[in-house]
């Protein structure tokens, strides 16, 4: 379903739905949310990737998620080191004061909600679209449940080799 | 006009009325008397269409695109048989085919348009009715999609302004109503699209949809939604952003006034609660009971 | 000269367009009690001629000997509408008390009529008076109150500035006796009654729309005191912002045309009207000074439907049945309905004497079984209304049915 922005006149009768196959529904920016709220950037990363995928823009979109999946290996590591490191770092506590543990969490979902933002926002048009047209939305809690596990599962391997490695240096 | 073209004009006005029985028994005779009428097959499949009859409406259009394929009425409605039965791929060949025939024909412009919004293909969608205006001013599919586009796109002010000429051009009809409403609504002005799909409802009340519109817009303009009214404008945006102001303000409140932490914790967690339990309680409520 | 059949069919051979010869051979064939073949060559006929009144006549003579008397009406119809046409005794009498035309394939014109067909006069063997009507007490008395009353004594009610005449709008679910009632007001009221059906309708919807319904008013007035009644509004005066078409949208302004001069010329003319849709007749039609007044017609109440009952079981072996009970089980069905539960239960007990039971009469457990098992059809209707009442907001036009969708606990 990838289109280009501007359709030129020439293009107007060339078909488009041969190429990618009829529309499939999406799943709602609501599991989309839910999803990027509890099960962290991993997560709404396979979720919304699926979202691009019935839309067809998986491909020209690629590096947004290879972008995001990125900086989600960065973030993640940074704040599983911070929760690892004892003692953490002065600037931090400085920063979080008692609620040091806490922010990490804080921090790691409010990361993962900006992430899904930027993943959808491109996408909104469609999701909103979708809603004009009242074609209803495909049922999330399979796949975002899956979506769920797989975040966490990745954030568990995460903290563990950073855990592993911060062990290993002192 | 002839015994037969007066029978058709019958039998089509018949089905606009959803008179559906009575343009059948009308029909059935008529084809009966005159088997090869293409005439006839074209409003057989017409009322199997509206009657979601498919399998007949599908044997009727083939029957009548045997005897003359090039039949523009007979292609026109079996893309509206393929839209109706999901197969946009065939459908789309279709509407095309019809397009390189009719080049200047704005309503199949603004049908291939609906198909590309129906499909998701916004831009396409914008460009075909574009088009399609540009032959015809006028239609008002093309101006109904254009101003969808607009809606999707957030681009309200060329919205209202199509909504205007939509209303001066055609002001009683029944799309232009609910264009009015997919306006009002954009616009976060759910008392006045109350309003105008209570009209609405009041010509269609056996319409499921029109009902199930209004009383998810009772909902939303009733007053005990006014405290959820940065979520309903800025929809799960808003949301992320009160989670992160309420976090923030906790972690805030903790350093610097300790003595209010627990009740903003309290007050956050309860205004929570209101936002995903009351709404649909509400509407259970409004529907039973209704307004 | 008198020709045979055969002489006939061989001048016919050598030149076909001798319409003479045709309408000999036509005749030759009704005399001869041929009347199928008879009514195949008036239609021919009629196709060479359509001016001429004989061809129609002829057609409408062999369908009263075929015994389809709302074909021959339509035939005879055409026929009034030719130049050469006068009165036909022998068809205005096979024709007055036969049935009114079902929906069927109308060609041509077949509105305005002749001056005195489709009207049943007060005096008509058919007459309905509100007592053959069951049940439906309250009804009565409004409609006697509101219609009847300032109807028969405008003098009266001149004096309190209230008119006599205008329109009033009988709606509810189908089957219910709509047509029936207005049938019985246009009696109680000693009026001409002018009754406008679906296959007037269609064929209003040929040609000349405009004409033939100001024709219909026009017919109307010419026979005051009248009722004129449009059975199936919303075909006639279907809402424009839902039709396509600009057909329905000059149909729809003549008619309110007709209705706006309605109340500045003619006194004593009552307009009725019935519609299973309310929602789909134009919302113009029911401003004040048009169908103004609207009545809901409800489905029978109980005791209405036990007394259906009885009538209708009335020379079918029963045994033992409780009428009252069975009024009371089969709560929001119609007439319609009331027939459909009977044909199940005789089916019932042809089913069981087939199978090797005895002969046995239908008891009040056949019937009660036959109730279970039957959805009335005034449900969707009820629970449409039911929507409109809840969701419909102030719009107050369906208080009627707001007060029975109460008292009925639905």
């Amino acid at each position: 379903m990838s289109e280009d922005n501007h359709v030129g006149r020439a293009d107007l009768l060339s078909p488009v739905l041969g190429e990618t196959g009829p529309p499939e529904p999406l799943f709602s920016t609501r599991a989309e949310f839910l999803t990027a709220f509890f099960g962290g950037p991993f997560a709404i990363l396979l979720l919304s990737g699926m979202n691009a995928n019935f839309l067809g823009r998986l491909k020209p979109d690629l590096w947004r998620y290879v972008l995001g999946t990125a900086a989600s290996v960065f973030v993640v590591s940074f704040l599983a080191w911070l929760r690892a490191a004892d003692p953490p770092p002065a600037w931090y506590i400085d920063v979080a004061g008692d609620q040091a543990r806490q922010a990490v969490r804080w921090i790691s979902r409010l990361f993962a909600l900006v992430l899904w933002f930027l993943l959808w926002l491109p996408y909104r048009r469609y999701h909103k679209a979708a809603e004009v047209m009242g074609l209803g939305n495909r049922n999330p809690w399979k796949a975002a449940i899956a979506s769920v596990v797989f975040g966490m599962f990745v954030l568990f391997l995460i903290g563990l080799n950073v855990a592993f490695a911060v062990q290993g240096a002192s | 006009m002839t015994d037969v073209g007066l029978l058709r004009q019958q039998i089509a006005l018949l089905i606009e009325r959803k008179r559906y029985g009575d343009a059948g028994r009308l029909l059935s005779e008529a084809i009966s008397s005159e088997p090869e009428d293409p005439g006839f097959k074209l409003l057989a499949a017409r009322l199997g269409i509206a009657t979601a009859d498919y399998r007949s409406a599908r044997d009727n259009l083939e029957a009548a695109l045997a005897q003359h394929p090039d039949n523009a009425e007979a292609r026109q409605l079996m893309f509206e048989l393929l839209c109706e039965t999901g197969q946009f791929v065939e459908a789309e060949q279709t509407i095309i085919g019809l397009l390189h025939d009719y080049p200047e024909e704005a309503y199949f412009y603004a049908l291939y348009a609906a198909l590309m919004l129906k499909t998701l293909h916004i831009d396409k969608a914008a460009a075909l009715a574009r088009e399609g205006l540009r032959l015809d001013p006028t239609s008002s599919l093309s101006q109904v999609i254009s101003l969808m586009v607009d809606v999707i796109e957030d681009r309200s002010h060329d919205a209202s302004r199509r909504l205007e000429e939509l209303v001066r051009e055609n002001p009683d009809a029944l799309h232009v109503a609910w264009s009015v409403v997919l306006v009002l609504q954009s616009r976060h002005r759910y008392a006045e699209a109350l309003q105008v799909l209570r009209g609405i409802f009041r010509s269609v009340p056996d319409d499921k949809e029109a009902v199930a519109a209004l009383i998810e817009m009772r909902v939303l303009s009733h007053w005990s939604m006014l405290p959820l009214t940065p979520l309903q404008r800025y929809g799960w945006v808003g949301s992320g952003v009160l989670w992160a102001v309420a976090v923030l303000s906790v972690f805030l409140a903790d350093r610097f006034a300790p003595q209010i932490t627990s009740s903003l914790v309290v007050f956050y967690l309860g205004y929570v609660v209101y936002s995903w339990l009351w709404p649909p309680m509400l509407k259970r409520w409004l529907s039973a009971r209704g307004f | 000269m008198s020709e045979t059949i055969e002489e006939l069919a061989e001048i016919l051979l050598r030149d076909p367009f001798d319409t003479q010869a045709r309408a000999r051979y036509a005749d030759a064939l009704y005399e001869a009690g041929d009347w199928q073949a008879g009514l195949e060559q008036y239609r021919l006929l009629c196709r060479q001629e359509p001016t001429a009144a004989a061809g129609f006549l002829g057609a409408a003579r062999s369908l009263v000997k075929l015994e389809d008397l709302a074909a021959a009406r339509i035939e005879y119809d055409k026929a009034t509408d030719c130049g050469d046409f006068e009165p036909q005794d022998d068809l205005e009498i096979a024709l007055k008390d036969g049935p009114a035309p079902a929906l069927r394939v109308v060609g041509g014109r077949a509105v305005p009529r002749s001056e005195d067909a489709d009207i049943v006069r007060i005096s008509s063997a058919r007459t309905t008076r509100f007592v053959d009507i069951v049940g439906m007490e309250d009804l009565k008395k409004t409609v006697r109150l509101r219609i009847i009353d300032p109807f028969l004594k405008p003098g009266l009610f001149a004096k309190f500035k209230k008119r006599a005449g205008g329109g009033l709008l009988l709606y509810g679910p189908p089957g219910c006796g709509k047509t029936l009632l207005a049938r019985a007001i246009a009696n109680e009221c000693d009026a001409t009654f002018i009754h406008v059906g679906i296959s007037d309708v269609l064929s209003m919807w040929i040609g000349a729309s405009e004409q033939n319904l100001r024709a219909m008013f026009d017919k109307a007035r010419a026979h005051r005191p009248s009722v004129l009644f449009f059975d199936e509004l919303d075909a006639l005066a279907y809402s424009r912002s839902k039709a396509q078409s600009d057909h329905t949208r000059s149909t729809v302004n003549e008619f309110l045309n007709q209705l706006d001069g309605m109340a500045g010329e003619n006194e004593q003319v009552l307009i009725l009207a019935a519609t299973n849709m309310p929602w789909d007749v134009d919302p113009a039609m029911k401003r004040p000074g048009r169908f103004d007044r609207s009545i809901f017609v409800p489905p029978p109440d109980a005791a209405a439907r036990a007394e259906m009952f009885r009538a209708k079981l009335v020379g079918v072996p029963t045994k033992r049945l409780d009428y009252q009970k069975l009024g009371e089980s089969s709560a929001y069905a119609s007439g319609a309905d009331i027939d459909g539960i009977i044909e199940e239960a005789k089916d019932r007990v042809l089913a069981d004497i087939m199978e090797g039971g005895e002969d046995r009469a239908l008891t009040q457990d056949d019937l009660l079984a036959a109730i279970r098992d039957f959805e009335p059809s005034t449900m969707d209707w009820l629970r449409t209304a039911r929507n409109l009442v809840k969701y419909g907001g102030a719009d107050k036009s369906y208080k009627d049915v707001e007060a029975y969708l109460k008292t009925a606990r639905l």
